[in-house]
């Protein structure tokens, strides 16, 4: 166990050593020169040479570009991500300004996709190949085929400009998240039914289910009781990377719904060439997907002894 | 084969696509002030947006954009990860771990965060959100692409032809590809319709084709501001995305459980 949480640590932070490389070249690389941004961010304009050539020389700019990276990732450890291009604020500030409003979404969308794909798969495995398994499966096969900021417009027309139940924009309050998150979760909800449908149809063909009849358990006793722990641990690893691409921002709908997230912020950031806060937007999103998938590693370890025993 | 709807409605946007702009009466970058936003008649079938200007028109044309690009990004990541898996999976053990590594550092960044940070970076065009698009959804493939890559090389007659001399690109091109062209077509078929999404998502967000070029992401973008009073037009082009997408998904299912049946080579 601790053999290969060590493991699955190692992997991860060389993964996210090389994210940072790519973070790090989106500023390097980028068109545009840093102090010259720098000094606009900060009001000047039309800077004169020696104070571009000061500014290049306080942001270490004239370094060989290895100690540049070196300098950056140091800075990144201790929380010093630098400055937007734009603004001239930290953009680390920028980022956990956003961050709790993701947080947030990413809560309500993964509750509402658990709470209505786990009782649809099950549902769908129980009458497999009957009718309510069919309607179950075709409501999947549509609801990837929609374009979710097309979805998302559509249910801003009928509930917000025509019923008026609801605000149009989305906002990290109550009434403001219920359609983002709706339209978020629908694909996910499909994905993931459609997981726990064919976990449900293994988990149905194994002997301890038989065991748990034979006890006298009532057939969604059983389900309940005996094959469920199986039914998570095959979702678990999905489940935890749809949290992890959440809590990196849903980038279209925070789009399509101004919602004020960090997923916007990679939008607005992308648009105008803000290099810096992409980095960030990038480096977390690693972050947090390797950090999910070691959980989701650790999880099914916990959920399925079965499984630490082959890997080890 | 039945005739099926999908196959129907797969030919109707194929023939609009590419006859539509040609036959049609109204020119898509035509503006008649007159005409704003005028409703659906018979002159314009599907009314005129805020210059005046043809739906029927800009949204067949748009087709052309959004499909080609779909198409170009789905045979751009098809080769890319074809062969980035085959090397996986024939190479040296060294690169095999190289470009595992490679690929769990693409995966590691969600593809939509990845393509925006790349557009950025290239200039956002039509082309470098292309571009992006591919070098973000290679690795599902080449990992696929990889396992049975793997599992082909274990038959007698790879083997037998390795033991002759032949090349490892002469046992690819000849011999391995042949073998899995058909799931390779499925592959791709199955994952056109998440690409056409993926392009119209994007170029709905702002980095696709600039303004006057029609294409359906940014026809709804474009529709953003009037939709309220005319929904028709974001209604439509994203009736036609769904309904594309749709179609392609389903002949991508039917051709996967045909194989399925013929070789039982793609899990389900």
């Amino acid at each position: 166990m601790v053999a290969a949480a060590l493991r699955t640590f190692v992997s991860g932070a060389s993964v996210f050593a090389l994210v940072s490389l790519f973070a790090f070249g989106l500023m390097a690389l980028a068109p545009g020169d840093p102090a010259r941004m720098a000094l606009s961010a900060s009001g000047l304009d039309t800077p004169t040479p020696e104070e571009v050539a000061a500014k290049r020389a306080a942001l270490k700019l004239d370094q060989p570009l290895p100690m540049r990276y070196l300098n950056w990732f140091v800075g990144v450890m201790r929380g010093n991500f630098g400055s937007s291009y734009r603004t001239a604020k930290p953009v680390y500030d920028m980022y956990l300004e956003r961050l709790p409003a993701t947080l947030l979404f990413a809560a309500c969308t993964l509750a509402a996709t658990f709470v209505i794909a786990l009782p649809c798969g099950i549902f769908s495995a129980l009458y497999r190949g009957k009718w309510q398994d069919a309607w179950v499966q075709g409501m999947a096969v549509f609801s990837t085929a929609v374009p979710n900021f097309w979805l998302a417009l559509i249910l801003i027309l009928i509930f917000a400009a025509t019923l008026n139940w609801l605000p149009a924009l989305g906002s990290a309050t109550p009434a403001g998240l219920v359609l983002p998150a709706i339209v978020a979760a629908l694909p996910n909800i499909a994905t993931q039914s459609r997981l726990i449908r064919a976990a449900t149809l293994d988990a149905l063909s194994e002997d301890y289910l038989l065991t748990a009849y034979a006890k006298g358990l009532g057939r969604y006793r059983a389900i309940l009781r005996h094959a469920m722990p199986n039914i998570m641990a095959s979702v678990c690893t999905a489940l935890a990377l749809e949290l992890a691409y959440l809590l990196t921002g849903s980038i279209v709908i925070e789009t399509v719904f101004a919602y004020p997230g960090v997923g916007r912020l990679a939008v607005e950031a992308a648009l105008i060439g803000d290099m810096p806060v992409l980095a960030i937007c990038v480096l977390a999103a690693a972050g947090v997907y390797i950090f999910c998938n070691g959980l989701a590693d650790m999880a099914l370890a916990w959920l399925d002894p079965r499984v630490t025993a082959r890997k080890l | 084969m039945k005739l099926k709807w999908y196959s129907i409605t797969l030919f109707v946007i194929g023939v609009a696509v590419t006859l539509g702009p040609a036959l049609w009466q109204h020119d898509p970058l035509e503006q008649n002030i007159d005409q704003r936003l005028a409703p659906m008649s018979f002159n314009y079938p599907l009314g005129t947006d805020q210059f005046g200007r043809d739906m029927l028109a800009r949204i067949m044309v748009g087709g052309r954009w959004s499909l080609v690009g779909a198409a170009i990004v789905s045979l751009g990541t098809t080769g890319l990860g074809f062969m980035l898996g085959a090397m996986a999976a024939m190479g040296p053990k060294w690169l095999d771990h190289i470009i595992r590594r490679l690929t769990e550092v693409f995966q590691a960044v969600p593809g939509v965060l990845l393509a925006l940070a790349l557009t950025a970076l290239l200039r956002p065009s039509f082309a470098n959100l292309l571009l992006a698009l591919v070098l973000t959804n290679w690795t599902w493939y080449s990992r696929m692409y990889r396992s049975m890559i793997r599992q082909a090389l274990s038959a007698a007659h790879i083997e037998g032809t390795r033991a002759l001399g032949a090349s490892y690109l002469h046992i690819v091109t000849r011999h391995i590809l042949p073998n899995i062209v058909s799931p390779v077509i499925v592959i791709a078929t199955l994952n056109f319709g998440a690409v056409l999404l993926n392009v119209s998502a994007l170029s709905f967000i702002g980095l696709g084709l600039p303004p006057p070029t029609p294409e359906w992401g940014n026809l709804i973008n474009e529709s953003r501001n009037f939709f309220q009073r005319v929904p028709l037009l974001m209604i439509a082009p994203g009736l036609c995305i769904a309904i594309t997408v749709l179609s392609v998904n389903l002949l991508g299912n039917d051709l996967r459980d045909q194989i399925t049946k013929r070789q039982g080579f793609l899990q389900k």
